[in-house]
């Protein structure tokens, strides 16, 4: 793993790997999308509305591998000051943002006509929106000093702080009352849905997946540059105040 | 003096919200975790009536009456205790003899006075034919008492 | 025609369904476009700030 952690070395393995994250994107989408909406069935009691799903809970599981990966990324750059592991965290923050707002919206879409209402204080519902709020609080932070290493640092222990919230999530339905539905799929006697139903939802969470790997290598490649032309910026600051101390100097030389 | 402003404005930002799921996880812990309570924490509770909450359960099988005027009567139930809930207005697609339900409104005499009925969809999905072939065979879990809404876990 | 009309009803909810999968399209593809464009300006930077990286880039990258 080591061997990667060299900005070069990772950016040579990235293109490697981003055409194939690329066409499996495309596959599992259109598979995917072909199961969610043309081949599989209705159900007994949601109708037709149980397509949401195929979206709604795929998008809620990146949500969360999304922070997780984010944490993991944070820790790694605070004990080890690697820069790969902070600009990891930076790129997968946006992704992991734009994976919950769809998780919310979704749900919110499913609720309606199924709950009665479009939103409910529930516990599940609420610490999904905290998570949010936690992925935006994250990037603002990690924006807001002048010294990157500080917005870096700032904001590492906000995610780390942050991440308690993940198992609230993931177990809220068992430990309170709350309107949402416990899991379905990861439960001790097996999953809850039928082969039929499963098929579009494991497509689905592939293909956001392989979107992940994806879209994760682009803004890496994107943060490596960005970071190389801040190093070289203050290489040239750095210069140009030499040449302004020693001018004459360098002229008569 | 751009630069700090800058700063300033993003560190503003952060703490707004912060604030915000700070506050949010606040409110949910005053009240909101326990977002429903069943017949029997009701029984135990007693609350006023001026105190509104949610009351959680299963549509009792053959509890629902419609003596019109948009009237729907019907018993929330957890098994072990019940209780009757008046509603005017539209219930979700998904209420139904059974089902999980979810009424907001307050305790009057003995008598729920929901303002909002919410249905509450259990962890079960499967095709129409499925449920049917379940219910023939005899493996359906509860007979539309208890498709794992209350007792979670249960459930199989 | 009617067929397609009776399967973009949904059963009476399309008006959620189709939002919801129209929404998740546009929200992952305008994520895919900005990271496009960030990555893009990121490497132009980069290239025009480098001198050497004018000539060869690949190799001089190394050292």
């Amino acid at each position: 793993m080591h061997h990667f952690a060299n900005p070069t070395r990772f950016l040579r393995l990235a293109d490697r790997i981003q055409p194939w994250a690329a066409s499996l994107t495309m596959a599992f989408v259109l598979s995917g999308l072909y199961f969610a909406l043309l081949s599989s069935p209705a159900d007994y009691q949601q109708g037709e509305t149980v397509r949401i799903m195929y979206i709604h809970v795929p998008a809620a599981w990146m949500a969360l591998f999304c922070y997780t990966a984010l944490a993991v990324s944070c820790a790694a750059a605070l004990i080890w000051k690697h820069p790969l592991a902070s600009l990891a965290g930076r790129a997968t923050a946006p992704i992991g943002a734009c994976f919950t707002l769809l998780a919310l919206v979704t749900g919110s879409l499913w609720g309606k006509p199924m709950w009665g209402t479009w939103w409910v204080w529930d516990a599940r519902l609420t610490s999904v929106l905290i998570l949010f709020f936690l992925y935006l609080g994250y990037m603002a932070l990690n924006n807001a000093f002048d010294d990157p290493e500080r917005g870096h640092k700032a904001s590492a222990i906000l995610a780390l702080v942050g991440f308690i919230n993940v198992p609230i999530i993931k177990f809220s339905v068992d430990w309170w009352n709350t309107l949402h539905q416990p899991a379905s799929v990861i439960k001790m006697s097996g999953p809850a849905i039928h082969s039929s139903m499963l098929i579009p939802l494991f497509l689905m969470a592939l293909a956001f997946k392989a979107y992940f790997v994806w879209v994760l290598l682009i803004r890496m490649r994107g943060e490596i540059n960005a970071m190389k032309v801040r190093a070289l910026r203050m290489r040239q600051v750095h210069d140009a105040e030499q040449n302004r101390s020693t001018p004459v100097a360098s002229e008569a030389g | 003096m751009k630069r700090k402003h800058r700063r300033l404005t993003f560190v503003g930002i952060a703490l707004l919200l912060l604030g915000a799921a700070a506050a949010l996880v606040l409110a949910a812990f005053e009240d909101n975790i326990v977002f429903f309570y069943s017949p029997t924490d009701l029984t135990e509770k007693k609350p006023g009536p001026s105190q509104r909450l949610r009351l959680g359960g299963l549509v009792e099988t053959g509890s629902v009456k419609k003596p019109g005027g948009g009237i729907i009567i019907f018993k929330i139930t957890d098994t072990a205790q019940s209780v009757e809930v008046q509603y005017k207005g539209i219930v979700p697609d998904l209420f139904r003899e059974g089902q999980g339900v979810v009424a907001e409104g307050r305790l009057m005499n003995g008598v729920f006075r929901a303002d909002e009925v919410l249905a509450k969809h259990d962890e079960n999905y499967m095709p129409p034919e499925v449920a049917e072939a379940l219910k023939k065979a005899g493996q359906w879990k509860g007979d539309g008492k208890g498709n794992g809404h209350t007792d979670k876990g249960k459930a199989k | 025609m009617t067929g397609t009309e009776a399967y973009f009803e949904m059963g009476g909810h399309g008006a959620y369904i189709w939002p919801a999968y129209g929404l998740v399209f546009a929200v992952l593809m305008g994520l895919f476009v900005a990271s496009r464009r960030f990555a893009g300006r990121a490497g132009r930077e980069f290239d025009a700030l480098n001198p050497r990286t004018r000539r060869t880039q690949e190799e001089t990258d190394e050292a």
